[in-house]
């Protein structure tokens, strides 16, 4: 493993297993420094989002292993006990899923489940208004009392985000964050993280499939297939020089603008008059 | 508010139905099965002629089945159950003393097969080791006939409860694990993880609630299941309940006692049926 | 991991073991002495396990075990039988609701629902115990297992009208009938061939609730009438069980050990169809 520097955020080499399908990651290295936006890029089935939760321990309550190093500001947290590691989740580094709208409780107004992620860790409330003003939604105590499904896609995920920065964590883990969403929504989440991450200095790991909208912000990308890091580098060397051959492959699948075929071949067919 | 009274009223309504029903269908099988008209009590030779004219007479008047079963509801409703021609007691003085023995089996036993199920499903939800330890309990529990389970219990000198506990509890395993096991496994669950909350907090606020009405779909079952078990751990054990009186008007072929126990089985899992069925909607 | 996979592998092919041994005890049954099951050695009375008799003698001075392995035979043919005939109705009743729906869809759910909603140890006392006394052995035997059968349909016929109407509105059968294939040979082609795995499972898993049904009769004296043994009828015994020998809770044993075995075939078998 390579020596980090103190100042490294996170720095993680793991290898994880589900009873079923051992070697879901092999050695995976990952590191994050403070502040940094780094994008993981894999297609289905790479392990992308073992990755995610296995940073947070929670691969054991799915019935899967996780072993190796786990370095988070200094500390292994593979070594800590459950509460200690509960501590960590949600208040140090924050988690946001994709599909939004199952991945808050239906039964819940959105206000209270806000609310929930804030009494996890402290007490009181937080400037709930506020927090709706810094993801874009409108800071309205009436939008507080709504329930998910009267939610659009685009606003829960907005509030899930909210959900994961309430804590101002130093770590914020975007699994799919913007699969399910159309492309112009997309571009405003993406747009949202690099605010965040400008306002706070908050580090983000942003998992992906889709390598372009993983290149638009992010500082850093690694690439994942069958559970193994091919490569990783920065945004402009990946795009530019990639070395292995799996990341080229992902370079040259990304669609152009498309040209209009020449009809030269074609005859024309007379039509009758 | 219309809308709860129509609601209420069809769910009262199909319970009046399956009690006739279950009623009716008792009456009928009895009166189409072979030895219906026969009582072996007309072959005894110390009985004299006229008390055996009386047998023969008492059978005659239940050979009629819409007769007696019409006689046998108008007596209800006055609260007489007619009486009980083993025993020779009337029915409703026989079932009020007997049912608080029954119940008081049946209420331990319920809960303390429910509350036994529910902690084994979570435990084999949040833990490997636990669901490999409960579901070997289970397949266990499962593999035996309840009488032999009244059997094994009453020989180490156990609280006969703890058969019902015991015969309710494979099959309330199985289905509570499956139900958390699912409701585990959404995302929603996931995100509440990922916030740091406590296992607790989770389990009463997000688990919990969504699970509820499913759980409660099995009250009905269960009681009938527990009904079901009480008859082979009463005869057991001696206690003086209902399930012991079904059985001794099986052996000496009481139908009007048998008649009435069935309705008033039916008639109690029904209203658990129904209570839940009321409280899910 | 790969442990554990093994000890559940290792448990099934123990289980067939025991049920392919218990399918010869069946066999050897019938060539151990025709009708020495009721024979009364009135010599050896409440007898001690000897040589001569492995597992003693009742108190009518019969061999426990000779009766023991009639009883297997009886238990298993019957609950077999029992099995056939109601999953054969359910699988009538049940697949016509399900394909034809209409009318005699709603009827029979109704039906089920109420007659399911009937305490059927109750019922099934009160029918067996309106026999007469002169009844014959073998009426008693036939009419107990055709009692179980008629009230063990309800359920099997909710699964395969389920799974009917299931392939009925499957994508394959739209497919199907898209190409214009006959009604009949959708049925033929289509339907049935998918309803036999659920018909498969359906026998399998009502065989082990007959024994269990029968063995519950049994103990309470209402199952087969004597000298018929049955594994109910031989628990008849245990009705004072702190007199009982131990040799009496043989029955018990062996209906444990063959319920366990059709539990665990069970998947195995799933997975061959």
């Amino acid at each position: 493993m390579k020596s980090y520097t103190i100042d490294s955020l996170l720095s993680a080499r793991i290898s994880a297993d589900y009873p079923d399908r051992p070697g879901v990651l092999r050695d995976v290295e990952l590191e994050i420094a403070p502040g940094e936006i780094v994008g993981l890029v894999g297609e289905s089935g790479s392990g992308k989002s073992t990755l995610a939760t296995a940073l947070l321990r929670l691969l054991e309550s799915r019935g899967g292993k996780t072993r190796g190093e786990l370095r988070f500001q200094g500390r292994n947290l593979l070594e800590l006990s459950n509460r200690e590691m509960r501590r960590v989740r949600g208040r140090e580094i924050g988690l946001v899923l994709q599909s939004p709208l199952s991945a808050l409780n239906p039964a819940m107004r959105i206000g209270h489940q806000i609310l929930e992620s804030w009494r996890a860790h402290r007490e009181g409330s937080p400037d709930l208004l506020q927090l709706l003003e810094m993801v874009n939604l409108p800071p309205e105590a009436a939008f507080l009392e709504r329930y998910p499904r009267q939610l659009s896609v685009g606003q829960a995920q907005r509030v899930l985000i909210a959900m994961a920065i309430v804590h101002r964590p130093a770590l914020l883990i975007a699994d799919e964050s913007t699969s399910a969403l159309d492309v112009v929504t997309q571009a405003e989440i993406l747009n949202l993280f690099s605010s965040l991450n400008r306002q706070m200095g908050m580090a983000v790991l942003y998992i992906s499939h889709d390598l372009l909208s993983v290149g638009s912000f992010c500082h850093k990308i690694s690439i994942l297939q069958h559970g193994r890091m091919v490569e990783s580098n920065s945004s402009e060397e990946i795009f530019r020089n990639p070395q292995h051959p799996y990341t080229q492959a992902l370079l040259a699948a990304i669609p152009r603008l498309p040209t209009f075929p020449r009809t030269t071949n074609c005859h024309r067919v007379a039509v009758p008059a | 508010m219309p809308r709860w009274i129509t609601r209420t009223a069809r769910q009262l309504a199909s319970l009046a139905a399956t009690v006739l029903l279950g009623g009716l269908l008792t009456a009928t099988l009895v009166r189409t099965s072979p030895g219906f008209d026969s009582d072996e009590r007309q072959l005894d030779p110390r009985l004299d002629a006229a008390s055996r004219a009386l047998i023969q007479e008492e059978h005659g008047a239940n050979r009629d089945v819409v007769r007696f079963y019409v006689r046998h509801m108008r007596a209800m409703f006055h609260g007489d159950f007619g009486v009980s021609l083993s025993l020779q007691s009337p029915i409703g003085a026989l079932i009020r003393a007997r049912l608080p023995v029954t119940a008081e089996l049946m209420g331990v036993g319920l809960a303390a097969g429910w509350i036994l199920a529910f902690t084994l499903a979570l435990a084999a939800v949040w833990s490997p080791a636990w669901s490999k330890i409960a579901g070997l309990l289970s397949a266990g529990a499962r593999s035996v006939p309840s009488a032999a389970l009244a059997v094994l219990v009453f020989v180490v000198r156990g609280p006969m409860h703890v058969v019902i506990a015991l015969v309710l509890f494979p099959r309330l395993f199985d289905y509570f694990r499956n139900l958390l096991s699912d409701a585990y496994s959404q995302p929603h669950i996931l995100t509440a993880r990922a916030k740091g909350l406590h296992p607790g907090g989770i389990l009463c606020r997000h688990v919990l609630p969504v699970c509820a009405p499913q759980l409660l779909a099995l009250a009905g079952v269960s009681a009938s299941m527990a009904f079901g078990a009480a008859i082979p751990v009463e005869t057991l054990g001696d206690l003086p309940g209902i399930g012991q009186l079904a059985w001794k008007a099986a052996l000496s072929r009481d139908l009007p006692l048998l008649v009435t126990l069935t309705m008033l089985i039916t008639l109690l899992t029904q209203v658990c049926n129904t209570a839940s069925d009321w409280w899910r909607s | 991991m790969q442990y554990g996979v093994g000890l559940v592998e290792v448990m099934r092919r123990l289980a067939t073991v025991l049920a392919i041994a218990f399918m010869a005890v069946m066999l050897a049954a019938s060539f151990l002495g025709g009708s020495s099951y009721s024979a009364q050695h009135r010599e050896f009375i409440d007898a001690a396990p000897s040589f001569q008799f492995p597992l003693g003698t009742d108190d009518l001075g019969r061999d426990r075990l000779v009766r023991l392995l009639h009883a297997t035979r009886i238990s298993l043919l019957f609950a077999g039988a029992a099995s056939l005939g109601a999953t054969l109705v359910a699988a009538l009743l049940g697949g016509i609701a399900g394909y034809a729906g209409g009318w005699f869809d709603r009827i029979l759910v109704r039906v089920i629902d109420l007659l399911l909603a009937l305490p059927s140890l109750f019922l099934l006392l009160a029918t067996r115990a309106m026999m007469p006394l002169n009844a014959s052995p073998i009426s008693t035997l036939l009419v107990t297992y055709a009692l179980m059968s008629l009230m063990g349909w309800l359920s099997p016929a909710r699964v395969i009208r389920a799974g009917v109407r299931n392939s009925r509105d499957s994508e394959y059968v739209l497919q199907a009938r898209a190409e214009g294939c006959t009604e009949r040979r959708i049925l033929l082609r289509h339907i049935l061939p998918n309803l036999r795995p659920i018909m498969v499972a359906q026998f399998w898993t009502s065989i082990p609730v007959f024994i269990l049904t029968e063995a519950s009769l049994g103990f309470l004296g209402l199952s087969a009438s004597e000298p018929f043994p049955t594994w109910g009828s031989l628990m008849r015994e245990l009705q004072n069980p702190l007199l009982a020998p131990v040799e009496a809770f043989a029955p018990i044993a062996a209906i444990a050990l063959s319920v366990s075995c059709f539990k665990l075939i069970n998947p195995w078998r799933g997975s061959q169809a």
